[in-house]
């Protein structure tokens, strides 16, 4: 059976399946030669971490964030600017002092993603990411996008020789085919970029569960006493995951910033009719 | 020496306030109901009450999730 | 090991300090049975944890010191977690948590004669059997002087870690709770026992509600300090000591500065016992 010779509908329905085949088969093909997901990997750096879920832009978000709560950036509005030079001077953070350097003169927050030189300080993160596993190399995202623009091809290949055959025989009702396959083809090269390994995915679940719902710990969030721990849960969450009331200023600076499962999981129960100290586990006094 | 059924008797009074209630009033009669022996009985009857009343209470505030 | 190690026990609440402050903590706890019946991404989780920082197990529902056998589909659970995660260490407490169908809510004293140390020994060996490891059994507090008993304390604990071949887990709150409970010296206890079979310590703190109640929420006391520096005193080997902590969580600075005392506590008993 020729499927070209199919009709109008029955054609879009063998489109259909043919195409989402073929997607899940890019889907596959890409990660194929991934890391094994499963192998523990040793990195709590935040800047780091904030690196692998959202490159450059997510670590300044970190550092703005953190420059802030420290009080050595001062916030107005949706601007930012140095507090006090002479407290900034002795920072030594790469990635922190070009920050600083860059909010010399009050400026809007978001003016450090379009700033080349600021992104340049962060790409050292990316080489030990891509060294554990957690980014794809270059090889890895070439690949990626030989697979999607392959996918890509052979689905306007076929759609385009449906399109012949119909048009030979008279029918003229290639709209939807049209539309199917231009749907197609954009989700295939969506694919073609890849963020991330499905370790560098498996770490940051980890993360997000071992670092439990930010919500369930708002009230211990006091603003400039823990900016160590801020900074992690921002790298892990996101900045717009920190609780609004403490740092009102997280989502005004960056309103586009996305948060990363800030609710999801619990804190451990116990799991059994005798764990004693309520969820949270611990044996709550490991005695009567 | 002691047995199992001295543990499940035990289980029991921590846990229940009938069951303890009653051991308190007759140890040695709730003991020789639960078919334990006569030196299981005594032992029982020289109970640290003031324990045992601190004990359970502690028990149900872990079994209560506190 | 060649050193003695100090590190807190894990909480979801503590995590984020946890894992920010990693320099000043050798060892992470993790109650097993929180993951006994975990879904994977949970398990997964702690794999990530166990990449960060050592961490061994503590359980809390086996029930071992105890007439009745151990129940098999338990430890089997225990059993699947140690071959997930391959700790270095494993440890249980010397109680008992159910009879007669009973569950008591918690850990209780079993009486302390010949029957409760065959009993626990054979449950101990049965638990070595299933899991591949011996676990540390770890003494518990009670507000109750259990009956039945034939033994002191020092003795029923010591019988059964020369019995049973495993290693002791001293917690010295629950030590200095009994001793104050029950009107003994605390010093004649570590007398008492095998200090050279204590591989892991308990730091930890209480309330007095008449008796002194080993409920975790609080800072650990002065005596239980001291306890430490007699204990590194009589051992010469390496001690994972750990603190921990349930509820009332302080800032995480708080329990690190406790485990610098715990360190320096360790350091003095060590200086006394080569001196």
């Amino acid at each position: 059976m020729n499927p070209f010779d199919l009709y109008g509908p029955q054609f879009l329905v063998f489109y259909l399946v043919f195409g989402v085949a073929l997607l899940a088969g890019l889907a596959y093909l890409r990660r194929s030669n991934d890391p094994d997901p499963s192998t523990p990997v040793h990195l709590t750096d935040p800047y780091q971490i904030a690196y692998l879920r959202g490159g450059a832009n997510e670590v300044m978000r970190l550092a703005t964030i953190g420059l802030i709560d420290r009080g050595l950036l001062k916030v107005n509005g949706t601007k930012v600017q140095v507090s006090d030079q002479g407290r900034a001077a002795p920072v030594t953070h790469p990635v922190e002092r070009a920050i600083l350097e860059s909010f010399r003169t009050e400026s809007q927050a978001t003016s450090v993603f379009s700033n080349a030189a600021l992104k340049k300080v962060c790409e050292p993160y990316r080489p030990p990411l891509v060294d554990l596993g957690l980014l794809p190399d270059d090889a890895a995202k070439r690949r990626a996008l030989v697979y999607a623009l392959c996918a890509a091809g052979i689905l306007l290949a076929v759609a385009a020789i449906k399109i012949e055959v119909a048009l030979a025989r008279g029918r003229s009702n290639i709209q939807f085919l049209i539309i199917l396959t231009i749907l197609l083809v954009i989700f295939a090269l969506s694919m073609a970029a890849l963020r991330r390994t499905r370790r560098g995915d498996a770490f940051l679940k980890d993360m997000r569960t071992l670092l439990g719902s930010l919500k369930d710990r708002s009230s211990a969030f006091v603003p400039r006493s823990n900016t160590d721990e801020v900074l992690l849960l921002s790298a892990v969450f996101g900045v717009a995951a920190l609780p609004a009331g403490a740092y009102p200023y997280a989502r005004a600076l960056f309103p586009k910033a996305g948060a990363d499962g800030s609710s999801c999981g619990s804190a451990s129960s116990c799991g059994s009719s005798c764990g004693g100290g309520g969820c949270g586990g611990g044996c709550g006094g490991c005695g009567s | 020496m002691t047995s199992p059924a001295f543990e499940a008797f035990l289980a029991r009074i921590y846990v229940d306030p009938q069951a303890r209630a009653e051991f308190l009033a007759d140890p040695r009669r709730e003991a020789r109901k639960a078919g334990l022996s006569d030196a299981e009985g005594e032992a029982l009857a020289a109970i640290d009450r003031k324990g045992l009343e601190m004990a359970a209470a502690s028990f149900k505030a872990k079994r209560a999730g506190r | 090991m060649s050193r003695d190690r100090v590190g807190l026990s894990w909480r979801p609440q503590l995590a984020a300090g946890i894992l920010t402050n990693l320099d000043r903590i050798d060892v992470v706890e993790v109650i097993a049975d929180d993951y006994f019946d975990a879904p994977r991404s949970k398990t997964a989780a702690l794999r990530t944890l166990s990449a960060q920082a050592p961490v061994v197990l503590h359980g809390i529902t086996q029930g071992l010191a105890s007439t009745v056998a151990a129940d098999p589909k338990r430890l089997s659970k225990m059993a699947r977690l140690v071959e997930t995660l391959r700790p270095a260490s494993w440890s249980e407490h010397l109680a008992f948590v159910r009879g007669g169908g009973v569950e008591i809510g918690h850990l209780a004293a079993p009486p302390r004669n010949g029957a409760t140390v065959d009993g626990c020994c054979a449950n101990i060996d049965t638990a070595r059997r299933m899991i591949g490891m011996t676990p540390a059994m770890e003494n518990i507090a009670t507000l109750i002087d259990p009956p039945g008993g034939t033994l002191s304390e020092s003795s029923w604990i010591s019988q059964i870690v020369l019995n049973s071949g495993c290693d002791l887990l001293l917690d010295l709150h629950n030590l200095h709770a009994n001793a104050v409970n029950f009107g003994y010296d605390p010093n004649e206890f570590l007398d008492r026992i095998p200090c050279s079979r204590v591989s892991t310590v308990h730091l930890a703190g209480g309330r007095w509600i008449g008796r002194v109640l080993d409920d975790h929420l609080h800072d650990v006391p002065d005596p239980v300090y001291d306890l430490l520096g007699e204990l590194a005193a009589r051992a010469s080997q390496p001690l994972t000591v750990i603190l921990e902590r349930d509820g009332a969580y302080p800032r995480i600075e708080h329990l690190l500065a406790q485990l610098d005392r715990a360190r320096a506590a360790l350091a003095a008993g060590r200086h006394r016992r080569a001196a």
